[in-house]
């Protein structure tokens, strides 16, 4: 090791013990002195960054968790609302990618969801942007999905790649503006909502005549993960491609 | 629900001081910072079954809160009434005033937060590369270039090579 790759390691992390900079550093003199230099430097980081806690912090967020939970008990019908909207977008979704399916009556499903449902989603599952369903899907341009999910601050982690994802839009889903793609994962397609603010307490299952789907909590909000009922094979490994995305969805802003 | 509680306060008791420490970086305002916090905890409460191994839980609420501070601006952005500041303003800070740490406070808050922010993981947690990489979802090499910078652009600053100046960047 020389004295510049030295002092590059030491300014990354002056803390771990590194073998071949412990020999350098036993016959360097200046690089001795770098070394104490950046330790210097950074036990005063440390003292400039270890600003004062307001006293009694804990016991304020105790208090407010405590008056929150008797505030704000269980929404059911939130999530309900949420899954229709879902199956909704989905039904809607599944005559336009595949008309020449089987379809055991979708019209008649989507009545009765109708019903039920909030008007943004009825605007949303009418939407124009929507007939693109009906396009043989290309993979999208980073940029196009990069504009898609900075919409969002989202992110796709580097575990889910680009070139997977078939399409992008930001959609009104139960009065909030969810991240919507549609992915393919081999030879099998999944649609992936990312719903900003709605929380499921845990996941659960969505299990329609025409879908099947997951949908679980994620610090940043939910994720819900739906394939066509009639595709054994996707419909196999919904739970996995949710957990891929739980892992890979990141909502980082500040990048 | 006793356990959850339990498992709660836990998480509440043991990183409450360094998410506010956090938040404190991340926002430059005391008052702010606070509510960071509050926030976070609730969303944790909530959320609290999809942390399933507690080595995880400091990355896993830092995750959170820097999430919460993206969602701040995401709100102001809307107004179309503030801008992100990439340095911080400065507000008084009565702890540790030896004129050494006081400049470096200042510079901190000069310092751009892309380089701010993981020196503060590393620094004052002991949060290791990857932990960061991981946050951030950055490579590895990323996260080392910036605390290499970060501390290139300190020492600079402090010995008058290279001033850090107060700089806006539009969200
Ligand atoms: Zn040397």
């Amino acid at each position: 090791m020389n004295c510049l790759e030295f002092r590059q390691q030491i300014l990354v992390d002056p803390y771990t013990k590194f073998g071949p900079a412990e020999n350098h550093l036993s016959q360097c003199e200046r690089c001795q002195d770098f070394a104490n230099e950046i330790k210097n430097l950074d036990a005063n980081i440390y003292q400039a960054l270890n600003v004062s806690v307001p006293e009694g912090l804990g016991a304020k967020v105790h208090l407010k968790q405590s008056l929150s939970e008797q505030n704000n008990p269980h929404k059911p019908q939130l999530w309900l609302a949420l899954a229709a909207s879902l199956m909704a977008v989905a039904v809607f979704m599944y005559q336009l990618v595949a008309p020449s399916a089987v379809q055991p009556n979708p019209t008649s499903a989507i009545v009765s969801l109708v019903n039920q449902l909030a008007e943004p989603v009825i605007a949303h599952v009418n939407h124009k942007s929507h007939d693109f369903y009906a396009v043989d899907h290309q993979p999208i341009s980073n940029t196009d999905l990069q504009s898609v999910l900075s919409g969002l601050s989202a992110e796709i982690g580097t575990k889910i790649s680009v070139e997977n994802v078939l399409y992008a839009a930001i959609c009104p889903v139960d009065g909030t503006r969810a991240t919507h793609l549609i992915v393919k994962d081999g030879s099998d397609k999944y649609t992936v909502v990312l719903i900003p603010d709605h929380a499921p307490s845990k996941a659960f299952e969505i299990d329609d005549e025409l879908w099947r789907g997951y949908i679980s909590p994620h610090p940043a909000g939910a994720i819900a993960v739906l394939a066509a009922a009639t595709d054994n094979h996707a419909v196999a490994r919904i739970k996995e491609i949710n957990d891929q995305y739980i892992q890979s969805f990141y909502l980082s802003a500040e990048r | 629900m006793q356990e959850k509680r339990l498992r709660y306060e836990n998480l509440v008791n043991a990183y409450n001081s360094w998410l506010y420490r956090y938040a404190y970086w991340l926002c430059g305002e005391k008052a702010t910072s606070e509510d960071l916090v509050q926030e976070t905890y609730l969303r944790a409460w909530r959320f609290l079954d999809s942390l399933k191994d507690e080595k995880a839980a400091k990355s896993w609420l830092t995750t959170i809160l820097r999430r919460e501070n993206a969602r701040r601006f995401e709100r102001k952005q809307l107004a179309y009434s503030e801008i992100e500041l990439d340095s911080l303003p400065s507000e008084r800070e009565d702890f540790d005033t030896r004129p050494e740490v006081l400049a470096l406070r200042n510079a901190l808050r000069l310092l751009p937060k892309k380089y701010r922010e993981p020196l503060v993981l590393q620094v004052l947690e002991g949060f290791s590369l990857e932990e960061i990489a991981n946050i951030f979802d950055l490579p590895r090499n990323t996260v080392a270039t910036r605390l290499h910078r970060a501390r290139q652009k300190l020492r600079k600053h402090l010995n008058g090579e290279e001033q850090l100046v107060q700089v806006n960047e539009l969200p």
